[in-house]
């Protein structure tokens, strides 16, 4: 402001506009990194990406347990040279009765990688429904170059689950954790998981 | 120009000259020269995106690859798209705010000079970061101007990290400059200038200052994630650790709509300036006018989604974008019926400025009733990522915003350097230019519905007339821009002396100042009534 040669005439007060106009661009910033929550949020509120259990009917009475199929899948992300398989292909399973299964995988690179797997179910409505009490994707696992591991999963299916979902698919992506921060802005229940496992 | 200066600049060898010539523009504070920069490096923007646009036209001139790689193909693209808008249409824009706005208000200089210095040495640093990316090892950008992740995280060249701090200094350009026009606007009224007086150029200017402020920063935070995705183990926008890709999209067109008026609105208050002139009447519906400028800068903010109506969204989030988008038609509408009402019954003459303008009123309008077209949600599907789009945004930005632009360098070129352009080469640039722009982006229109996609290098046989054509045009619109260049760089010797007013109908306080005007534009502020 002092740039101005001084046969200029005086001009009014800037600052107190300066530094709003300065905030609001900052204010801005910060928006945008606030649309992230904010965009969950949303998604949650609409119910975007989820099966929204509120419009499922709710039954009070005890659900009579029934059978159904579970298939156990595994893939590697690209570029991961892990072994990594389910013990047991698929079994037959009863609702609200407790299994374990275990996964195989072993670390065929030179180096120790430190992995985590992340679930999914499809059909996805079933999601909801598949209740793991115990399982290794809520931990990071770090193996040694060769070195193998069996890794449990403790389950059981929720009664309340539809008959016409005759059979359940999990499915295990494993993802390399490249440094030891990475876990960032990790959302959902992929940053409760890593925290739980961390304590 | 440059009449404080130049002094002292006697009697110097030529390595002397060639060092004060440099100092003087790089430590340039003064409104006009930071005007003439930021013009002079649009200019040069856009020939250098001009060029990578008759690249990508020389390939699809026949179907099957001819002179560049498919990935290079899709660099030209992304590098065409990010030349044009941070590099030409925005700077244009500004050059002319710089230029007029405190003349218009009858302010010596702009508020902040310093920083408006800064704001401009921004723009050329990162336009080369930007442009340098072509010569790095894995290639430039690929993924398009939109920066899509994970296109632009997980399988981005190595060269996309420059790309993003070209994209933080633009920003922080923007920036400063739209303070800058914000608070010269606010404080250095002349007495008696109203709000309701400022002339509308001012007006849209200001809006648009105001709509930079607001997203900006939202860009800037959306490639700050990119960096963060990519070399620091974040998730932001990557499925396998919690992120969506999808956010991506949101956030980067909760910026990339209100950009569209960002580029939108100065044309538009050009266009009002200089179609009262040639018309001799003043503008009709100033108070509309007013109106429908700030309507159309909030609407911006709120109508982003119709760009990814494919992406899956709910139903209900479908319709409200596609009527909200609709919406925007109406301030649109008045302001077309403005400048037509404005016309209407006038005493016209058709200099090269007026031609232009007139121009932007037409292609304007055509492009937005295919904007309105691509916000029905439904067609949209079927146009989504077509050529289509690509006839409908470039009939925006070139047959509408950049003929407006082009028609304001008409129209204050005598102004500016106190001689009158060529008239004659001004009817052959415009007359050679309107023609071939409709060549050139009209056939578009049908591939897009024949359904060719957009970014691609080699095409189905179906496409093959309707490229050459437009191939055709865009080779002679092209070439035609050299005209303009010449006839700005020979008149500013050989040209006739302008007069103050220069148009006798010409209305407004820059047109009180000499031509071209002084160092300090108002000394003493004009009286306004």
């Amino acid at each position: 402001m002092t740039a101005a040669p001084d046969t200029l005439p005086r001009k009014p007060a800037q600052r107190p506009l300066l530094v709003k106009l300065v905030a609001a661009a900052v204010l801005m910033f910060g928006f945008s990194f606030a649309l992230v929550p904010l965009y969950d949020l949303m998604c949650d509120a609409l119910g975007i990406g989820k099966i929204r259990a509120a419009t499922l009917p709710v039954e009070a009475t005890v659900i009579a347990p029934h059978k159904l199929a579970i298939e156990f899948v595994t893939t590697n992300t690209e570029q991961l040279d892990w072994s990594f398989y389910p013990l047991v292909k698929s079994m037959e399973v009863t609702t609200s009765e407790t299994y374990m299964v275990n996964f195989f995988a072993r670390n065929n690179t030179t180096r120790t990688m430190t992995v985590q797997a992340i679930p999914s179910i499809t059909p996805v409505q079933g999601t909801d429904y598949l209740i793991k009490t115990q399982c290794f994707c809520f931990e990071r696992q770090t193996l040694a170059p060769g070195e193998s591991i069996k890794m449990p999963v403790v389950f059981l299916i929720d009664s309340a689950l539809p008959e016409k979902y005759a059979t359940l698919t999990l499915s295990y992506s494993l993802f390399e954790l490249k440094q030891e921060t990475a876990a960032s802005p990790a959302r959902e229940e992929t940053v409760e998981s890593l925290s739980g496992g961390r304590t | 120009m440059a009449n404080g200066a130049t002094v002292g600049e006697v009697q110097r060898s030529v390595p002397g000259r060639f060092i004060a010539f440099i100092v003087r523009w790089t430590t340039a504070t003064n409104h006009k020269d930071i005007g003439t920069l930021y013009l002079c490096t649009a200019l040069l923007n856009l020939f250098i995106g001009g060029t990578l646009a008759l690249c990508i036209r020389a390939e699809l001139f026949v179907p099957g690859l001819q002179f560049v790689e498919p990935n290079f193909f899709n660099t030209l693209t992304t590098m065409h798209g990010l030349v044009m808008l941070f590099g030409f249409i925005m700077p244009v824009a500004v050059g002319f705010a710089n230029w007029l706005i405190p003349m218009m208000i009858g302010a010596p200089d702009m508020a902040l000079p310093r920083l408006n210095n800064m704001s401009f040495w921004l723009l050329p640093t990162a336009t080369i970061l930007l442009i340098s990316t072509l010569f790095m090892d894995g290639g430039a950008p690929n993924f398009g101007w939109t920066m899509y992740a994970p296109l632009s995280t997980t399988y981005g060249p190595p060269s996309t990290d420059y790309m993003i701090f070209a994209v933080h200094m633009l920003g922080i350009s923007s920036i400063m400059g739209s303070i800058n026009i914000i608070t010269t606007i606010a404080t250095m009224r002349a007495p008696g200038m109203t709000w309701m007086k400022l002339p509308v150029f001012v007006w849209t200017w200001l809006v648009t200052a105001f709509l930079l402020i607001g997203i900006m920063p939202v860009l800037a935070g959306a490639v700050t994630m990119m960096l963060f995705d990519r070399n620091f183990g974040t998730a932001f926008f990557d499925a396998a650790g919690g992120g969506d890709p999808l956010l991506f999209q949101h956030i980067f067109w909760f910026f990339g709509h209100p950009e569209v008026y960002v580029l939108a609105l100065p044309a538009f208050g050009i266009v009002s300036q200089i179609i009262p002139t040639f018309s001799r009447k003043p503008l009709f519906g100033y108070r509309t006018m007013v109106m429908a400028t700030v309507l159309i800068g909030f609407l911006s903010y709120i109508v982003w989604a119709h760009h990814m109506f494919t992406s899956g969204m709910p139903y209900g989030a479908q319709l409200y974008f596609m009527l909200a988008t609709m919406l925007i038609a109406v301030p649109t509408g008045m302001k077309v019926f403005n400048w037509i009402t404005t016309m209407f019954r006038g005493s016209i003459s058709f200099e090269t400025p007026m031609l232009f303008a007139i121009a932007f009123v037409f292609m304007f309008t055509f492009a937005g009733c295919t904007g309105v077209m691509l916000a029905v949600a439904p067609a949209d599907f079927q146009y989504h990522d077509s050529y289509f789009v690509v006839a409908h945004f470039h009939y925006v930005l070139v047959n509408g915003l950049t003929f407006a632009f082009l028609g304001g360098a008409y129209y204050w070129y005598p102004k500016f350097w106190g001689r009158m352009y060529s008239e004659r080469l001004g009817r052959w640039h415009f007359w050679l230019s309107a023609v071939s722009v409709n060549v050139l982006f009209f056939p578009q229109h049908f591939l897009g519905l024949a359904g060719m996609p957009r970014r691609i290098p080699d095409y189905a046989l179906q496409f093959v007339d309707f490229n050459f054509i437009s191939s055709l045009g865009a080779f002679v619109f092209g070439f035609s821009q050299l005209i303009f260049v010449y006839n700005l760089i020979t008149s500013r010797r050989r040209g006739e002396p302008a007069s103050d007013r220069v148009w006798e109908g010409a209305q407004g306080l820059e047109w009180t100042l000499s031509s071209p005007p002084p160092h300090h534009s108002f000394q003493t502020p004009p009286k306004v009534d």
